[in-house]
């Protein structure tokens, strides 16, 4: 027997808790002293409680296929994520050209790009290049890190 | 002669030396990333919109714009060479494009592509320049309560945007709205959702969730599959006087069919491209061949999704209204450029509307002479190793939040509805209601605050105007026919499987 819980239920408790969490958000918004023909808080009210309902109807309803995900396929992807976050934490302090150089070489490098000599020249090139066309062609300051750019 | 003479306007704006290099950057910079399988014109667009920002909107738009097309033109490419659409609206080209490059007729194929999709890109733009000045002329006395209602009927177009599962569409655009009400309510600056953090005061910026819900999740789900397709090679590319003569009379016919398929809200350019695929099949004496390809099962979607895209400026530009994603994402530009479109962008703001008409001539005559001495050019980017592709679409994505509001924190913000759009598109939700939720929010709060105070409060005013009441009812009829065909599919499932 398949199991009552499936993905999609859960999913819709999900979207449904979150519904709760925003509609008590809404009913804080204050109220504007003046009469106005539409209060702040109107319009999210009727969100929260569509999207409560919506949430509903999604938990009663026959699961529809997702997308299948494949045990490797969710570690690259993890891994993605993890590199992006310390790509944006690492962006300020180190600099644009040089977080943008080793994240691009060590990328390419975890998803299997083998001619490291090329992955780097490729590597510094892009950041190198994108970092004068956007500082000296759109004057666009980018933070420089300890590189004396 | 009026309009000969605004499109004279329009060729002496589309024609400046810059625009026509934007024309042409915009087509190339679509057609590249439209082949790339899973980045279709939305991405393209969320990719290329930071440069736009600091530029005048005529010169913006016309560059939008050819990326648009550019990227429908490019997904029709690997839908022919891999099989593997990068545009929805190009998966009806696959049908019989792909069977043809098996056969050894990749060439004849995309040049049948790049024919048919001139043919309807121009149809489009005659069709545009044609039906925008008088919907425009109708439009120019509507009011809040109309714009309320016509929003309304904008957002019925997420029913077609929804695939497979209607609630999941409407969950999607409903998360649209709310992302919009974040920050300072304008009306009365009240805060709403924004959680004391001073970044979110001023909202989130639309630029943040289009390049997280397209470009930064898709990013998240190609890394899944990371070996490289093989093309199948492109032979040539020329087509004899009989196999032209066979196409053009299926191209003019889906042309017509896509364009007004585009103007309605919520069509657009995958329901086009299927209509005319369908259309042709039922029309052609050799109907029994299309699927194992039949050059007309290629001309027929191809001349429909341009025409279609064309003509979804229409209610872009006359009325203020996306009717799809991608117009909801050229919407969000306008508005950031300072340009409101509406019936009065074409008296008040005619460089950029009749700019843009004229480039799509440009832009469509671009698409051809270039694109097609080009293609095995391009097919070689198929071949890019997405080991480079992916982290370099990441880059991508990051500077452009970052050189528009220099702030880390919308940087945390892109992550996080990167990470959104993955969960989304991993448990089967559509992207694109999101987003035309996401313009069409809180222009309907707008909208709908307006006409109430004229009103002096009364909500009937909605109902008893008699445009925003017919507006409302295609809208009521539009999403009842959608939910009763919903209906239907599931009880013939359950059949099936019973």
């Amino acid at each position: 027997m398949r199991s009552i819980m499936t993905g999609q239920r859960l999913v819709a408790i999900a979207i449904a808790l979150f519904s709760v969490g925003y509609l008590v958000i809404a009913f804080r918004i204050p109220d504007f002293a003046l009469e106005v023909s539409m209060q702040p808080a109107t319009f999210p009210k009727v969100l929260g409680l569509s999207m409560l309902v919506l949430s509903g109807l999604l938990f009663l309803q026959r699961p529809t296929a997702a997308e299948p995900t494949s045990e490797p396929g969710r570690r690259d992807a993890i891994v993605m994520l993890i590199s992006m976050v310390f790509y944006i934490a690492l962006l300020v302090p180190l600099g644009f050209a040089l977080t943008t150089a080793v994240y691009l070489f060590a990328m390419a490098f975890y998803l299997g790009y083998r001619r490291h000599w090329v992955n780097a020249a490729v590597a510094i090139g892009i950041a190198a290049g994108l970092h004068a066309t956007l500082a000296y062609a759109l004057g666009i300051t980018l933070p420089s890190g300890p590189l004396p750019l | 002669m009026d309009i000969l003479n605004q499109l004279a306007g329009g060729f002496a704006v589309a024609l400046t030396p810059e625009n026509l290099l934007y024309v042409l950057i915009g087509v190339l910079v679509g057609t590249i990333v439209g082949m790339l399988p899973g980045l279709g014109p939305m991405a393209a667009i969320a990719l290329m919109m930071p440069i736009v920002f600091s530029m005048e909107p005529a010169s913006a738009m016309i560059l939008l714009a050819g990326v648009y097309y550019g990227a429908i033109f490019g997904g029709s490419t690997s839908s022919i060479l891999l099989n593997a659409p990068g545009v929805a609206g190009t998966v009806a080209t696959s049908f019989d494009g792909y069977p043809m490059a098996r056969q050894g007729l990749a060439g004849k194929a995309l040049a049948i592509a790049a024919i048919a999709s001139f043919v309807g890109g121009t149809v489009g733009v005659v069709g545009l320049m044609i039906v925008a000045p008088q919907l425009a002329r109708f439009a120019i006395g509507f009011g809040p309560a109309e714009y309320f209602a016509l929003m309304v009927l904008g957002l019925t177009a997420v029913a077609s945007l929804s695939g497979k599962n209607l609630t999941k569409g409407m969950i999607a655009a409903v998360f649209g709205v709310m992302v919009s009400l974040v920050g300072i309510d304008r009306q009365t600056s009240i805060l709403r959702f924004s959680f004391d953090l001073p970044e979110l005061y001023s909202g989130i910026d639309f630029l943040v969730v289009a390049l997280g819900v397209f470009a930064l999740a898709e990013v998240f789900r190609l890394v899944r599959q990371r070996q490289n397709d093989d093309g199948k090679s492109i032979t040539s590319l020329r087509l004899n006087r009989s196999e032209l003569a066979s196409i053009t009379p299926p191209m003019t016919r889906t042309s017509v069919l896509g364009f007004f398929t585009g103007v309605l809200p919520g069509a657009g350019a995958t329901i086009a491209s299927f209509l005319g695929y369908a259309m042709e099949k039922r029309i052609a004496k050799d109907g029994e061949s299309f699927g194992s390809g039949n050059p007309k099962g290629v001309a027929a979607p191809e001349a429909a999704n341009n025409a279609a895209a064309v003509g979804s400026f229409v209610p872009l530009m006359t009325l203020g209204v996306p009717g799809s994603g991608t117009t909801a994402l050229l919407l969000g530009a306008l508005l950031v450029l300072g340009v409101t479109p509406g019936p009065l962008l074409m008296t008040e703001r005619p460089d950029v509307f009749w700019g843009v008409v004229a480039s799509m001539y440009v832009g469509n005559l671009v698409l051809l002479i270039l694109n097609l001495p080009l293609i095995p050019l391009f097919a070689r980017i198929l071949r890019m190793p997405k080991a480079m592709l992916l982290p370099l679409i990441v880059v991508f994505c990051v500077i452009g939040v970052y050189a528009l509001s220099f702030s880390v924190f919308d940087l945390w913000l892109l992550l996080g509805f990167g990470v959104i759009g993955y969960g989304m598109r991993v448990a089967g939700f559509p992207a694109a209601p999101l987003i035309l939720g996401l313009i069409l929010g809180s222009l309907m709060e707008r909208a709908a605050r307006q006409a109430l105070q004229i009103s002096g409060g009364d909500w009937s005013v909605f109902v008893t105007k008699p445009i925003s009441a017919t507006l409302l009812g295609i809208a009521a009829v539009s999403v009842g026919l959608t939910v009763l065909s919903h209906l239907r599919r599931r009880r013939e499932r359950v059949l099936v499987s019973s």
